[in-house]
C-alpha cells in the first residue's frame, strides 16, 4: 500500500487535496481539501487507532494482541493524542 | 533478548512480572541469609555481618518499600495515570540482578578478603597488602559496578514505561527519588537492626 504524503517534500508545509477523481466515469474535481486530521498521523499511528476501534476500546485486549504491557499501550496511545491536539492547534 | 534483559517492562504483563519479582525476591533474601550478605540501602551491600532468615527478609521488604514509595511518589508527580501496580513489579524486577551479587561470597571469600585487606588499612602497613587477597575484591568490584548499571538501567526504563516519562526532567526526579529511597531505606534498615 502507497504511503499517503502529509507533508511537502521540498518544504515540509503540511499537503492539501486538490485533485479527488472518479475512476469509473474519470470525472474530476479540483478544489482545496485540508487532509482530516487522523490521516495526518503516520501509518503506525493510524494502525493503532484502528486496532482500538476492532478492540472496543479496551486497552488490556489491545496489549494481549500486541503482545506488550498495558502500560506500553496506554503511553502510545496517550502520545498519539498528544500528537492529535498538536496537529488540532496547528 | 535486550528487551528480556533490560525492557521486560515494555513486553510482559503485570501478572507475570509480579509471579517473577516475588519469586525472585523470595530466593534473593534466602541467597542472603545462606551467604552471610546484608543489603544495608538500596545501593549497599555488605558481607560482614550475619544476619538471621528473618532480618534478611525484613531488608528486603524495608528497600523494596521505600524504593516503591519514593519511585510511585515521583511518577505520580509527572503522570497522573501511573499505577502502582507498574511501580511495584519495576521494583521487585529490578532488583533480580542484585540477587547475584551473594553469589561472590561462597565460602565467605569477599568477606574475608576484605577483613584480610583492612588489617592493612595504616600508611605503614599499606605496602606490604598481599595481592593474592586484593584480586578477588577487585572482580567483585568490576562486576558490582556492572550489575548496578544493569539494576539502574532496568528501574529507570520500568519507571519510564509505568509514567510514560521523556526528557531531562524525569531524569532528574527519578535521580531524586532513587537517592531518598536510599538514604530512607539505611535508616530504617539501622533502625530495625
Amino acid at each position: 500500500m502507497k504511503k499517503l504524503p502529509v507533508n511537502c517534500p521540498s518544504c515540509e508545509n503540511p499537503l492539501i487535496v486538490s485533485q479527488l477523481s472518479c475512476l469509473e466515469c474519470e470525472t474530476v474535481i479540483s478544489g482545496s481539501y485540508s487532509l482530516p486530521v487522523l490521516l495526518q498521523l503516520s501509518k503506525e499511528d493510524q494502525d493503532f487507532i484502528f486496532e482500538f476501534i476492532l478492540t472496543s476500546g479496551s486497552l488490556k485486549k489491545m496489549a494481549t494482541k500486541m503482545q506488550k504491557s498495558y502500560p506500553t499501550v496506554r503511553n502510545k496511545l496517550d502520545d498519539i493524542l498528544e500528537k492529535i491536539n498538536n496537529l488540532k492547534t496547528n | 533478548m535486550i528487551t528480556l534483559l533490560f525492557k521486560p517492562f515494555e513486553k510482559y504483563s503485570e501478572q507475570k512480572l509480579l509471579i517473577t519479582g516475588v519469586i525472585a525476591t523470595i530466593f534473593g533474601a534466602l541467597v542472603t541469609y545462606l551467604l552471610n550478605c546484608k543489603f544495608i540501602g538500596v545501593l549497599k551491600m555488605g558481607f560482614t555481618e550475619t544476619p538471621s532468615i528473618g532480618q534478611s527478609f525484613l531488608d528486603s521488604i524495608i528497600i523494596l518499600s521505600c524504593l516503591t514509595s519514593f519511585l510511585f511518589l515521583a511518577a505520580k508527580y509527572i503522570y497522573k495515570k501511573t499505577r502502582l501496580i507498574d511501580i511495584i513489579v519495576t521494583t521487585l524486577v529490578s532488583f533480580i540482578p542484585l540477587y547475584l551479587l551473594p553469589i561472590f561470597n561462597i565460602n565467605d571469600t569477599i568477606k574475608i578478603a576484605t577483613e584480610s585487606i583492612l588489617q592493612y588499612a595504616s600508611p605503614e602497613l599499606v605496602n606490604q597488602m598481599p595481592l593474592d587477597n586484593l584480586t578477588p575484591l577487585v572482580i567483585f568490584g568490576f562486576f558490582t559496578l556492572t550489575i548496578i548499571v544493569w539494576f539502574i538501567a532496568l528501574l529507570y526504563n520500568g519507571f519510564k514505561t509505568a509514567s510514560n516519562a521523556k526528557g531531562t526532567k524525569a531524569m532528574v526526579v527519578f535521580g531524586i527519588a532513587l537517592i531518598l529511597a536510599d538514604a530512607t531505606s539505611r535508616v530504617f534498615i539501622h533502625y530495625f537492626n
